[in-house]
């Protein structure tokens, strides 16, 4: 039966009440944070007291086994609760948490998950990502980070790049050649790392839309045998595959990264109804209107696409009927979000342009906005998602 | 006349003589320093001066030389590509030009002070509309008294003199007045390209010596110069692309991804010739445009040259964007300064819109 509801009896509904009704009392009126583009110690300390509200509901780990502190709820529940935070302007988990554990659950260890997993769920424990590197961006396979066997451990030499927000979190999950020679997607291993052993070091990377990223140098660092994450030489297919990297897969929620243009449009749909130009409201303008009928129908589009994704995860049928489906989403959005920031600008006008003080518009939000929508690289390019698309999803020749 | 688009000898010259100046006084890391220091540097004008390059265009007897629109699209070109963020464009083409086209022989002594460099005038001329017509603005004079908000006056802070446009009953009047004075408040507008704008809001009771241009409505000197200052930003614009095309497709070359130049993938051609094509379109059209000062279809070009600079400003750094990825996002990275300019450019004397507006209206 073809049904885009996803509360369809009482009890969903009754959850996401309850899911409402915590982020009201929370955060009331929502707020908005995006840790890529963010650097102010208030509004980082908010969102990670925020994270931690959640943990403490036990939320973030929603659908996780009891064992390790889940509640081993559904997934439509999940669903449901990310699609509350996402209407309701919360900000994301801060930085890669959430694929470490997802990671863990399917590779770690019992005592990987148990020394790992609480400190994810309740946001004790901020997590960064170093896979780039200079070398190795869109070709993840090209990276030369090595991890040499020593004793029942390893050493760990090279340079990451772009990790976001590294400078904020106490360990990372790094990509690292374990056998030198061997064909580009084997012999690349997962490694979960304390960023306070000796050997690491930090240089900021600042972005042009106020946030922070960082380069991170390996010198000699000495791991432990359990930094392994999962079989070694495997981390192509088991980690990076399983984040989504050059497979396609399905069952991802609505992501509050994408769905912060949802925030804006509603801003600049509020905003194009209250101001006057030419003495008519904006909204009205012939052009604008248009203009606003776009933007809201490619903000539909996502909506509609986070839905087919997890249908996806549930019936087979559909996917293969939709081969492409489960990263356009991504792709979409990719290619979506400067449009659209640069269409908003053109509706604005002048005083878009003001970034802070009493003449900005919203408190600079569309000014900022716009700027980030120029970070829309992280986690991969538009073109990867269109080439991935085109080979895995349509068959075509690589 | 055959159709020869070559420089001749004096835009040559001011092209190459640019050219060496700003890229040796003014290098983009300047541009990053600036934050802190004012709206301009007071010694490169200085030097400017010197050059003879705040005289461009203004009459002689005040110490200008004559100037044709191609002479300054030379001259713009430069500027664009090297983001040189001076009060020339403002003190020297929109308010000289008003000033020398609308004002009396009283007025040369101003004059004059443009070309020494011994006075900055800033062009307090659009409003919150954002409109960039001579229908645009509201601010009044009435009985003496000028009163009212202009917005995104560029180097108002640091200028000596404000040329404020205002309605006076039906018709539209200019007035130069002090900038540090009671009754002018000159407010900051921290914004996305980092150029000195400023909101001004006068109160002031004015003499009928501050108003430019006697008693006449000049509405049509505003429009020209106007038109001039728009086919100056798509000079701008081209020039700056002209950089942004060259910084790209070398990165495209050097930059290797799956053991081949990224310049091999055609998805990486089409963003480069996006490029290429935005910047072309742009400079040919305000090339053509400033060759027609004067004619009666100057207005006409001066819009479609701005229209397609307003459009090639954003699609060339996008394009330069998707490009580079990562690396073009961090703030180090010279990329971002063309993208913060390109929303100037996008928006001063008039937006895309407001020339398609035009071109419908005169096409
Ligand atoms: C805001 C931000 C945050 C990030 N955070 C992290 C992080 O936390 N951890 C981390 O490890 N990394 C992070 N990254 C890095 C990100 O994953 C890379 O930027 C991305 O994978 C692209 O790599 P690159 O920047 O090296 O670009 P390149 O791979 O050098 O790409 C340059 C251009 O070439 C194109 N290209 C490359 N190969 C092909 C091909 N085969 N066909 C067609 N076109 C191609 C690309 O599409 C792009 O247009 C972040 C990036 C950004 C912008």
């Amino acid at each position: 039966m073809v049904d885009f509801v996803p509360d369809d009896t009482a009890e969903l509904r009754g959850w996401r009440n309850e899911a409402r009704q915590f982020l009201e009392e929370t955060i009331p009126g929502g707020f908005y944070f995006d840790y890529d583009y963010d650097e102010s110690p208030e509004r980082w300390a908010k969102c990670i007291d925020f994270w931690q509200a959640v943990g403490r509901k036990g939320w973030t780990a929603l659908t996780w086994p009891a064992a390790y502190y889940g509640q081993g709820r559904s997934a439509i529940e999940r669903y449901i609760l990310q699609e509350e935070f996402c209407t309701y302007a919360a900000p994301n988990y801060p930085v890669i948490g959430l694929a470490v554990a997802t990671a863990l659950l399917r590779h770690g260890t019992p005592e990987q998950k148990k020394q790992h997993l609480k400190g994810i769920a309740e946001c004790t424990t901020l997590w960064g990502e170093g896979y780039s590197e200079p070398g190795a961006g869109s070709d993840l396979a090209a990276l030369t980070t090595t991890a040499r066997r020593d004793g029942d451990g390893w050493i760990l030499n090279g340079q990451k790049t772009l990790g976001t927000a590294a400078h904020m979190c106490q360990w990372m999950m790094v990509l690292a050649r374990t056998e030198v020679g061997v064909q580009r997607h084997a012999g690349i291993s997962c490694f979960i790392l304390s960023l306070d052993l000796p050997g690491v070091t930090l240089l900021p990377l600042e972005n042009m839309a106020d946030g922070q990223q960082n380069q991170t140098f390996f010198d000699n660092v000495r791991l432990p045998a359990d930094a392994l994450l999962g079989t070694e030489g495997q981390a192509w297919t088991e980690i990076w595959f399983g984040q989504g990297g050059e497979k396609l897969v399905a069952g991802t929620p609505p992501d509050i990264w994408q769905m912060r243009i949802e925030r804006q449009l509603k801003l600049l749909r509020g905003y194009c109804a209250e101001t006057q130009r030419h003495g008519a409201p904006l909204d009205q303008d012939p052009v604008v209107r248009l203009q606003l009928a776009e933007l809201y129908s490619g903000v539909e589009l996502l909506k509609l696409h986070a839905k087919e994704n997890y249908a996806q995860s549930t019936q087979l049928d559909w996917h293969a009927s939709n081969p492409v489906s489960p990263i356009m989403n991504l792709g979409w959005f990719k290619e979506f979000w400067p449009d659209f920031c640069q269409t908003y600008m053109d509706i604005l006008g002048p005083q878009a342009m003001v970034a802070e003080g009493p003449d900005a518009l919203c408190n600079g939000h569309f000014e900022h906005y716009f700027r980030a929508s120029f970070g829309n690289h992280a986690g991969g390019t538009a073109q990867l998602k269109r080439m991935t698309m085109a080979t895995r999803g349509l068959g075509l020749p690589r | 006349m055959a159709i020869d688009l070559s420089f001749n000898d004096t835009q040559t010259m001011l092209r190459d003589s640019a050219r060496e100046f700003f890229g040796a006084k003014l290098p983009l890391t300047k541009l990053r320093e600036r934050t802190t220091k004012g709206d301009f540097s007071e010694a490169i004008w200085r030097e400017m001066a010197d050059l003879g390059w705040l005289g461009m265009g203004l009459p002689e007897a005040c110490g200008g030389f004559a100037c044709s629109l191609s002479d300054f699209y030379a001259f713009y070109l430069e500027m664009g590509r090297q983001l040189v963020d001076v009060p020339h464009l403002e003190s020297v083409v929109v308010a000289g030009g008003l000033i020398a086209a609308a004002g009396r022989d009283a007025d040369h002594a101003t004059l004059a002070a443009i070309a020494a460099g011994d006075t900055v005038v800033a062009p307090a001329l659009f409003e919150e509309n954002g409109g960039h017509c001579a229908d645009d603005v509201h601010l009044t004079i009435d009985g003496g008294r000028l009163r009212g908000r202009k917005m995104y006056v560029r180097f108002a802070g640091q200028a000596s003199h404000l040329l404020v446009a205002a309605r006076d009953g039906g018709r539209l009047a200019l007035f130069l007045v002090e900038a540090t004075q009671p009754g002018v408040t000159i407010t900051s507008l921290p914004n996305i390209a980092r150029t000195p704008l400023y909101r001004v809001d006068v109160d002031l009771l004015v003499g009928e010596l501050a108003r430019i241009g006697g008693g006449r409505d000049i509405t049509a000197e505003f429009n020209e110069v106007i038109a001039r200052a728009a086919i100056l930003l798509a000079a701008e614009v081209a020039g700056a692309g002209e950089r942004i095309l060259e910084f790209t497709v070398n990165y495209a070359k050097e930059r290797s991804q799956f053991g081949v130049p990224i310049g091999k993938y055609q998805a990486i051609q089409y963003l480069c010739t996006d490029i290429a094509l935005h910047y072309r379109h742009t400079s040919l059209f305000a090339l053509h445009a400033a060759s027609r000062e004067g004619e009666e279809d100057f207005l006409l070009r001066a819009s479609l040259a701005k229209a397609e600079a307003c459009r090639a400003a954003g699609a060339m750094t996008f394009a330069s964007h998707e490009v580079h990825a990562g690396i073009g996002f961090m703030e180090d990275y010279d990329l971002q300064l063309f993208t913060r300019r390109a929303k100037l450019w996008e928006n001063l004397y008039g937006d895309r819109r407001a020339h398609l507006e035009m071109i419908a209206r005169l096409a």
